[in-house]
């Protein structure tokens, strides 16, 4: 019973800032690189960097509040891997740029995840090599979710000794494969083939996997957003489509299937809350924790995703209403990682036995 | 004619291999298999080429050029075809209105329609549905006035599938407001090249475009279009939706996506091993090939009870609709998982069907996964629901 449940009046406005903001911006048409400056003003960057390097000494549970309301509004901006993962990766590795990324002056994006990798952080087959004064770097890392905007990528590469090591890669300077996820997210691959590198740190495992965790909790947060208004629309769907000559709301097996989407939303949203906890611990069941929730929220959002669009019959499938994007992004999130399955792998291979 | 009735299952499985690897194009296949949406240029050489040997219509009447097949000869063909990666006959001429034209139709009808449909020179939509008329048909309100020898059109149909290629639509329409609901519908054929019609595309959220709006503002239409009698059109569609009951079990569909699943899996290296030695996937996937067995036996029971004309008082076509459709949205998502990071990409139906972009993300086997898996949300959707499905199953049980 000891985990945080509720929020502090200062997240309370965050989020009810977040909300305003989603309500406001998100839809508008407005670029990545115009919603990126916003972000920084509000202070969104800068919430779990700690105040002598110029943050506001918050904690992921403030990137998750946030992080849930720009799910609502499918934001799609990469906030949870910049503000989160790549932010606690400088934060334990070089905690002197955290600074340049709060301000928006830098957005550095991880580049961690490659083909094969299976959900398993230890797995790098991309390879760092020593080149003079320097290093390069030869591998590909997939799937990193808007690297069209990243002013650099700190990615992960085997080095000679065997070791797991970070590097910096200017986005100039590498080539960086873009494309659309099937969520329509704007996303690529940075193709490296020697390419130069400057070297963060020489043994970064245990940092990536805590920078991971912590990604796949805030992303969980944020799903949790993406099946929030999967919900909201289905549920004033059945309150205004009539058919037969009332309400189909009426109808009880809809009834019950709106019970059952509930109950997995909220039941997400708890595992949501047991993930922070476990992050801001630190204890020996962080990472399988982190595993947990990401599995948890991935099913739970698989489910109210698809019936969502099941509840709104054919204008469900449809580009034009949004029902059908809150699933698409959903399904990505269960996706991504390895994906679900091999998440709970990852979750038994963890757990005590 | 060749008498299929003495064919063993297996020499009528091999006699529709044989014709497919004498027939069918590689890169034609190839496309196919892809699962984007259909291509019409494809589906009307194939239509045309299958109608050499009478092989378009498997469902009608032989005095109409049907092939005589037994149920489960038509699902064999049916699984060939479709697991060969054949283009995917369009169903609203075939086999909607054809059967029905064949049953119902004026003599003039048949003879201009029915040769039209099985060469696939001429493709149809299907008008039923309405914005407030889906699962609840009979409440449609397209309206259809008698003026002379003329019908005058009015109203609106929406979830047209391929009306923005097809020449003609096949209707329901209101022609009376007395009575039941039900009383007051008619059955029409409309030349889509009809002046007053407009077409406004649906685009469905893989992107593609197969769905449609449909406008009718003062349609003309010769009344020597319709179809049966006036006010008769709902039994005939009712008798046009259980003439395909078994048809929508699915399981070409399932068996094509274990196989693309297990092709993925021997592709993908998770930690440098084949996905598909992995036991935890294999459990997951012997899961899954387990609900299809037990599923694949259902089919059979129903054909052969059809064919032995005993067909229960068991919901049993609902059961497959059911079953069919969730088990092809389980398997798709499976599909996507196999496929790892590969997976996540968006591959374009218009990017990677007929072409291949420079320099793509992922893997060629990759291609239409998630897009057929996000199309096929509609599978529980249309043919009635699976919630009405379930409303017919429970309402049958509970009578007895
Ligand atoms: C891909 C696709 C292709 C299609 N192609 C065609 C076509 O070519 N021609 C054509 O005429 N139509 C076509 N349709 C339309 C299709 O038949 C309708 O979408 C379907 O009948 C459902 O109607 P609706 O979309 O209005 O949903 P609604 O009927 O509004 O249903 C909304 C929700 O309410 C539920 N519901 C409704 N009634 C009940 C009840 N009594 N009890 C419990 N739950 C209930 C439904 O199951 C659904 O979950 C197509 C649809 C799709 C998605």
């Amino acid at each position: 019973m000891g985990m945080k449940v509720l929020p502090t009046e200062e997240q309370v406005m965050f989020r009810d800032a977040a909300a305003r903001w989603v309500e406001q911006e998100a839809g508008s048409g407005a670029d990545m690189a115009a919603q990126w400056g916003q972000f920084a003003e509000l202070g969104w960057l800068m919430v779990a960097i700690p105040e002598d390097q110029g943050g506001l000494d918050g904690n992921v549970y403030d990137n998750a509040i946030i992080a849930e309301e720009l799910g609502k509004g499918l934001v799609a901006a990469p906030y949870v891997g910049v503000a989160v993962t790549a932010t606690q990766l400088l934060l334990a590795l070089a905690p002197e740029r955290a600074e340049a990324v709060a301000s928006g002056e830098e957005i550095p994006l991880v580049a961690h995840v490659e083909a094969g990798q299976g959900g398993d952080p230890s797995w790098v087959e991309t390879t760092a090599t020593q080149a003079g004064d320097g290093w390069s770097l030869t591998g590909t890392k997939t799937a990193i979710i808007g690297a069209p905007l990243a002013t650099s990528f700190l990615v992960s590469a085997r080095t000679p000794d065997g070791k797991i090591g970070l590097f910096e890669v200017a986005a100039d300077a590498a080539k960086v494969r873009e494309y659309l996820l099937f969520d329509m997210r704007p996303a690529g691959d940075l193709v490296l083939d020697a390419t130069p590198a400057t070297l963060i740190s020489s043994d970064a495992l245990s940092a990536i996997e805590f920078a991971l965790d912590c990604e796949h909790v805030v992303e969980s947060a944020e799903a949790v957003g993406v099946m929030q208004t999967a919900f909201d629309l289905t549920k004033d769907y059945l309150n205004t489509r009539q058919q037969y000559g009332q309400l189909i709301g009426q109808f009880q097996a809809l009834q019950h299937r709106l019970a059952d989407m509930f109950i997995e939303l909220e039941q997400a949203r708890s595992v949501v809350l047991r993930g922070l906890d476990a992050l801001v611990r630190n204890g020996p069941d962080r990472s399988a924790m982190a595993a947990a929730c990401r599995v948890k929220v991935a099913q739970a959002g698989h489910f109210v995703g698809a019936q969502g669009i099941q509840l709104h019959g054919g204008i469900g499938v449809t580009e034009e209403y949004p029902v059908g994007h809150h699933f698409r992004q959903l399904i990505a999130f269960e996706m991504r990682h390895g994906g679900a399955g091999a998440q709970v792998e990852r979750y038994a291979s963890m757990m005590e036995l | 004619m060749t008498d299929y009735s003495k064919m063993s299952e297996d020499q009528f499985r091999q006699m529709v291999r044989d014709f497919i690897s004498e027939n069918l194009p590689p890169e034609m296949a190839a496309r196919w298999k892809k699962m984007y949406h259909p291509y019409k240029p494809d589906v009307v050489w194939w239509t045309s080429k299958l109608n050499e040997v009478g092989w378009s219509v498997p469902g009608w009447p032989v005095e109409y050029g049907g092939p005589d097949w037994t149920i489960a000869q038509r699902h064999i063909f049916e699984e060939e075809v479709f697991l060969a990666g054949c283009p995917a006959l369009s169903p609203q001429g075939l086999t909607l209105v054809g059967p029905v034209i064949c049953h119902y139709g004026t003599p003039e009808q048949k003879d201009f329609h029915l040769p039209k449909i099985r060469s696939g020179e001429i493709m149809w939509a299907q008008g039923f549905s309405e914005p407030n008329a889906g699962s609840d048909l009979a409440a449609l309100q397209c309206r259809a006035v008698r003026d002379g020898d003329e019908y005058v059109v009015n109203g609106q149909k929406i979830w047209t599938s391929e009306a923005h290629y097809s020449e003609w639509v096949f209707m329901l329409v209101r022609t009376s407001t007395e009575g039941k609901k039900q009383a007051g519908i008619s059955f029409l054929l409309i030349d889509l090249d009809t002046p007053g019609i407009t077409i406004r595309p649906i685009i469905s959220i893989d992107g593609g475009h197969e769905l449609n709006e449909v406008f009718f503002e003062d349609v003309r239409v010769p009344a020597s279009n319709l179809v049966g009698e006036e006010n008769k059109g709902w039994t005939y569609a009712k008798e046009l939706l259980a003439e395909e009951r078994t048809f929508s079990a699915e399981v070409k569909r399932h068996k094509g996506q274990l196989r693309r699943i297990k092709n993925i899996a021997r592709e993908t290296k998770i930690r440098g091993r084949p996905l598909i030695e992995d036991p935890h996937f294999q459990r997951r996937l012997a899961q899954l090939e387990i609900e299809v067995l037990a599923h694949e036996a259902t089919l059979w029971r129903v054909v052969a009870e059809e064919e032995a004309g005993i067909l229960g008082a068991a919901p049993t076509p609902s059961i497959l609709k059911v079953r069919g459709t969730e088990l092809v949205q389980r398997l798709g998502a499976l599909m996507i998982e196999a496929l790892e990071e590969a997976g996540l990409p968006y591959y374009a139906e218009h990017d990677y069907f007929l072409t291949e972009p420079a320099d793509p993300p992922g893997r060629p086997d990759a291609y239409g996964v998630s897009s057929d898996f996000m199309f096929r949300r509609s599978l529980t959707i249309y043919g009635g629901s699976n919630e009405v499905q379930r409303n017919i199953i429970a309402g049958q049980l509970l009578r007895n």
